[in-house]
């Protein structure tokens, strides 16, 4: 079977390979992108409100740039104008106390992160959808950076990688007939008679 | 193309244009797009796959959601239908489509559904003799099974255990996997490769017979001679700045759109298509979600375990299901009512946390368009009968929590999102009056481009084919001509091969 066709100039002669596994690591697709740009103000407006959103403890190093890279590499891999979006929700939120009556400074600006946690907090539980919206976007992408972090996952007794592994470990096992014991059970709780289908 | 799988970076150079011949050019390689172009591929004919996403093999799968998100999901997992309340939704964007990072439910479409589309359709063949042996090809493919008992956590028990305390029918469901061992990394792609996703099944399958894979590319219009479908034309992605630099085009046969409810309609938009019923883009369902996530007294270690053991299906006649789908610490965080040290309050209990929902059939329909900026629009509003049966679904969970132990229940309603008893849960209730303050989700998205045997009433015919664009086919959950009330995976692989194996028989008499 002769694979699809190449007519211009400049291609390779099609040849017929196999689809590629381990060795597709070194393939584009599998780099993530660049960071999305920023200017110095929208830099400096999210990451007041990184600051302002994360906890202040368990403490993590380098923190905010981790932060800042996870969303901004993110952010390529949205559509333009949502990633515009979510600047415009960093500028807001950072400028919150002001549009919201409440100080005349912004959350960059406050000396305290439990007042800019405060001022964000305002936000969130707004009565109007929009400013609630702001919130939930700025929050999904910044939690969900600081959660992602190991650290912060072992912290909370919890280690995906290493579960991963031990049960792919064990997959392998159960593929080669090999028997199983009793650590391989998940759980502590007994099994109600409904498991067994 | 040197290799069956390819990124459009690393076969076309920035600014330039290449050309690719073939038999049949599939849009997509999820539950749709992987299906046909096997089944096409095995009978003889040049497939050529267009991924929007990129390739990530079994092995390179990650849990770290700075991985996953941009390589597996729409839009790096932000994507939305508007309306009120908005709903977040996620779907696959990678080889391997929204099988990748699903829950792996394989559940036919309900017999009373495959009845009403036989009726409205007037076509035994959709009917349940008819998809019969569809099925049950495709559950021998994906190996649609229970689980071994190893794969089980606490979670799962739980759950079996709260709804017999209550009464309620459960049943397990049968998973497209293989010795799932317990993982739970479902929905980051999962790293044993149990998961028979499309990634590990039916893609191969193509490939082995010949099929070739463009990845990093967007399908942005048909190519369309003389009134029929001739190809494609593409973009394809850079890979460090995502600009779509490059151009691809694919002259073909016959094309297979199968980019999901949302994708496809967009696509087929832009041409003008389904005038005779004017029901393209329209009909979307999308049987939307509410989270209830309860924290127990006792550590249950969720993130280990089965994705979705079971379902509770006892109020299945009034369009409620509910399930657990527990999700890794970085997710759930991301969906809680509090931030900085007040989330983190709730997210040190995580290990006691389980994550349930309640799914609701719809009751109305919403619509995809086209909007600014190359963008999708999917508008979609809840209807209030939606909204007290959401509100009725929630409270049977919660009683269900409550009763096995649980002490905080979160709850979808953003004015009350806490709830430390039933009590506090029936204030909340009569507090959440408007549909705006309901925080849903949705990961079913079917019915743009329904088919059916009469131009005027449908987008496709029930071969597949787009009515007023020959050579056109559609092959995803587009095609549902009514929502099906349960996961449509299986009832869009099955749908699909209907599709390819009817084109297949077409192409080669030609």
């Amino acid at each position: 079977m002769v694979p699809p066709m190449v007519s211009s100039p400049e291609s390779p002669q099609p040849t017929r390979e196999r689809a590629p596994t381990a060795a597709a690591a070194s393939t584009p697709a599998l780099l993530l992108a660049d960071r999305w740009p920023m200017g110095r103000a929208t830099e400096r407006a999210f990451h007041a409100v990184i600051v302002a959103l994360c906890p202040p403890e368990p403490v993590v190093p380098e923190l905010v740039p981790r932060i800042d890279d996870h969303v901004r590499r993110l952010m390529r891999y949205m559509p333009w104008p949502m990633a515009i979006g979510l600047i415009a929700a960093f500028f807001l939120l950072d400028w919150s106390p002001l549009w919201r009556f409440q100080a005349f400074g912004r959350i960059s600006g406050r000396a305290s992160p439990t007042a800019a946690q405060a001022a964000l907090n305002a936000v969130a539980h707004s009565r109007f959808l929009l400013q609630r919206t702001l919130m939930m976007a700025a929050k999904g992408a910044i939690l969900s950076a600081f959660y992602d972090l190991p650290e912060i996952q072992r912290a909370l007794g919890v280690d995906l990688h290493a579960h991963a592994r031990e049960r792919i470990e064990l997959r392998r096992r159960l593929l080669a007939g090999e028997p199983t014991h009793a650590a391989d059970r998940l759980g502590r709780r007994p099994d109600p008679p409904e498991m067994t289908p | 193309m040197a290799s069956p799988i390819l990124a459009a970076s690393e076969c076309v150079a920035p600014g330039q244009e290449r050309v690719f011949e073939c038999d049949v050019a599939v849009v997509g390689t999820g539950a749709g797009g992987a299906v046909a172009g096997a089944l096409l591929a095995e009978a003889g004919l040049h497939v050529l796959f267009l991924e929007e996403g990129s390739y990530t093999p079994t092995e390179q799968l990650s849990p770290a959601l700075s991985v996953a998100l941009p390589r597996l999901y729409r839009d790096g997992g932000v994507s939305a239908l508007v309306g009120t309340p908005p709903i977040p939704f996620v779907e696959g964007r990678c080889v391997g489509g929204s099988t990748l990072i699903n829950g792996g439910m394989m559940w036919r479409p309900p017999v009373h559904v495959l009845e009403e589309w036989a009726r409205l359709t007037g076509s035994p063949a959709l009917g349940p003799e008819g998809m019969e042996a569809l099925f049950l090809e495709v559950e021998d493919v994906v190996s649609a099974r229970h689980h071994h008992p190893l794969a089980m956590g606490d979670e799962n028990r739980l759950m079996l255990e709260g709804p017999r305390r209550q009464g309620w029918h459960v049943d397990i469901n049968k998973r497209n996997q293989s010795l799932c061992v317990g993982t739970n990394h479902c929905v980051t792609g999962c790293p044993t490769g149990a998961k028979q996703s499309t990634l590990v099944t039916y893609v191969p399958r193509a490939i082995a017979a010949g099929a070739r894979c463009l990845t990093e590319t967007r399908v942005e219009a048909l190519r369309i001679d003389s009134g029929r479908c001739v190809g494609v034309e593409a973009r394809g992605y850079d890979p460090r700045t995502r600009k779509l630099d490059r151009r691809i085009l694919v002259r073909s046969r016959a094309v297979v759109v199968a980019g999901g409810a949302v994708q496809t309609p967009y696509l087929l938009l832009k041409h003008g298509l389904g005038r005779p019923s004017g029901r393209l883009g329209k009909n979307l369902t999308v049987h939307p979600n509410a989270k209830v996530l309860p924290i127990y007294p006792f550590p249950i270690k969720g993130w280990q375990g089965v994705n979705q053991y079971a379902q509770i299906r006892h109020f299945h006649d009034e369009g409620i299901l509910m399930a657990d789908n527990m999700i890794g610490p970085a997710m759930v965080a991301s969906h809680l009512p509090a931030h900085g040290r007040a989330a983190h309050a709730l997210m040190e209990r995580y290990d006691h946390m389980i994550l349930t929902g309640v799914l609701v059939e719809d009751s109305v329909t919403g619509q995809v368009s086209r909007g600014p900026f190359g963008m999708a629009i999917a508008r979609y509003d809840i209807s209030e009968q939606d909204h007290a049966r959401f509100k009725k679904g929630v409270r049977l969970l919660a009683t269900m929590h409550f009763d096995l132990g649980a002490t905080e229940i979160l709850v979808p309603y953003a004015h009350t999102p806490i709830v430390r008893s039933m009590d506090e849960l029936r204030a909340a209730e009569a507090r959440q009056t408007k549909r705006s303050t309901l925080e849903l989700f949705t990961v079913h998205l079917m019915g743009t481009a329904g088919m059916g045997s009469n131009a005027r009433s449908s987008v496709t015919s029930l071969e597949g084919e787009v009515w007023d664009l020959p050579g056109c086919y559609v092959a995803d959950a587009s095609l549902f001509p009514t929502a099906i009330g349960v996961n449509p995976q299986l009832g869009i692989m099955a749908l699909s091969s209907r599709v390819a194996r009817g084109l297949a028989s077409r192409l080669n008499r030609s």
